[in-house]
């Protein structure tokens, strides 16, 4: 159930009021760009995706169901949105004006999407310092010792940050995963 | 391995279930990965690897548009008819009514069309300007042949005929041998007020119309061949509805 202040911000991003569009858009934008750069192969039509998205769930808000979480609710339309301007781009090229990397990708999963989205969601909820760590690392491909002299901190700091980092991730990540023996 | 999500209705996705691997060796896994450690736990290796390829993967990281959201609160804006009020940190600066300096303002109606584009295909949207009653804005999409172009038009007129802004985005350039030409059109005919190709990186074309525009309302742009002599070619890649 969505706690009174996603309630809130709901109803205030129904009525179109700026600060709860923006509230909305600084917290959701980056996990919907998440799924869309998952399903889409270029950028532009990612940031499309993203607006339609927002756009979408604005004129949807007054209907928004308060006892429903927000983020599953915007990860559906973003889903939805993303599988349409897919389709619409495979219709509109013919094979010879298909790029490679067109060709190349293929919408991930549903359950690869949504946990793209929570990977990204729990990503920002990490301090500043222990994120940049897991970008490095992850992202970027950076050893400890590359991102101690990056940085400017000492080897044993970014052990201590990325350590801290992973076990924020694993618990913020709980909710998401459900293993069998 | 089970992931544990469940699409009720159309906006209806709940996740259940807490994590069943040992969350101390998946978060040693996700820092680690095979070089250190070794879970015995192959499911938690399984989890931990889908995983770490999601942190390693750019659509996890990408940063969404800094004009984002200032391209959203104006396509809101447009759609509620300008009755959703702007915070004053964020309102554009009151401009001159001098038609170039109505740019920047207009280049965020050209992001917000592009997001109403996928909504109204290519039918072409009012939208009227809500700084001032100088110019009359208006939506143009790309059709199929130009399925990721959209643009907005201002229209003004002055002493010596309708001045046309029009602000593209997403039409490529015209390839050398052909150009794009522009077009108003309505009862009384098909009357040309430009042609332009978008080669240099601009994406503002300054058009010129003889003919009013209550007369020929419907503006296209169409793709046309050098040489090929000056009728179109009824190649349209842009096409919207001027007034209403």
């Amino acid at each position: 159930m969505a706690g009174p202040d996603e309630r809130d911000l709901a109803v205030r991003f129904a009525a179109g009021d700026e600060t709860a569009v923006r509230a909305i858009y600084e917290r959701y934008a980056g996990p919907i760009l998440t799924v869309a750069m998952g399903t889409l192969a270029k950028r532009e039509l990612a940031d499309e995706a993203v607006q339609t998205t927002m756009l979408k769930a604005w004129r949807a808000a007054g209907s928004f169901d308060p006892t429903r979480e927000l983020a599953p609710w915007l990860y559906a339309i973003a889903r939805r949105v993303s599988i349409d301007i897919y389709r619409r781009e495979r219709r509109a090229a013919t094979p010879e004006e298909l790029s490679d990397e067109q060709v190349a990708v293929v919408p991930l999963s549903f359950e690869r999407t949504w946990e793209a989205w929570e990977v990204r969601t729990a990503l920002a909820e990490l301090p500043p310092d222990e994120r940049e760590v897991v970008r490095l690392s992850h992202f970027v491909g950076m050893t400890h010792g590359e991102i101690a002299e990056h940085v400017g901190v000492p080897i044993g700091t970014v052990k201590s940050r990325s350590n801290r980092a992973h076990r924020r991730l694993a618990a913020l990540l709980a909710h998401v995963v459900r293993a069998t023996e | 391995m089970v992931f544990d999500v469940v699409l009720g209705n159309d906006f209806e996705l709940r996740t259940t279930g807490a994590i069943g691997v040992n969350e101390d060796e998946f978060a040693d896994f996700l820092d680690n990965g095979s070089r250190a450690s070794d879970p015995r736990d192959e499911s938690t290796r399984e989890t931990a690897t889908r995983f770490r390829d999601l942190l390693a993967a750019d659509a996890v990281w990408a940063e969404p548009s800094p004009t984002g959201v200032d391209d959203l609160l104006a396509a809101i804006q447009t759609e509620s008819g300008g009755t959703v009020p702007a915070a004053p940190a964020t309102a554009p600066a009151a401009q001159p009514r001098v038609p170039s300096r109505r740019r920047s303002r207009r280049l965020m109606l050209v992001a917000a069309a592009a997001g109403i584009v996928a909504v109204a295909g290519v039918v072409g949207i009012l939208v009227r300007s809500a700084d001032d009653g100088a110019g009359q804005d208006f939506a143009v999409a790309g059709t199929e042949l130009a399925p990721n172009a959209s643009g907005v038009g201002t229209v003004e007129e002055t002493g010596s005929g309708v001045s046309i802004e029009l602000d593209v985005s997403g039409l490529p350039p015209a390839e050398p041998g052909t150009y794009y030409q522009a077009w108003v059109k309505g009862p009384d005919g098909l009357v040309t007020v430009g042609t332009f190709h978008m080669r240099g990186g601009d994406d503002h074309v300054d058009l010129w119309s003889g003919v009013p525009l209550d007369r020929y309302p419907t503006l296209t742009v169409t793709l046309q061949q050098e040489g090929a002599g000056q009728e179109s070619s009824g190649r349209v890649v842009l096409s919207g509805e001027v007034g209403g």
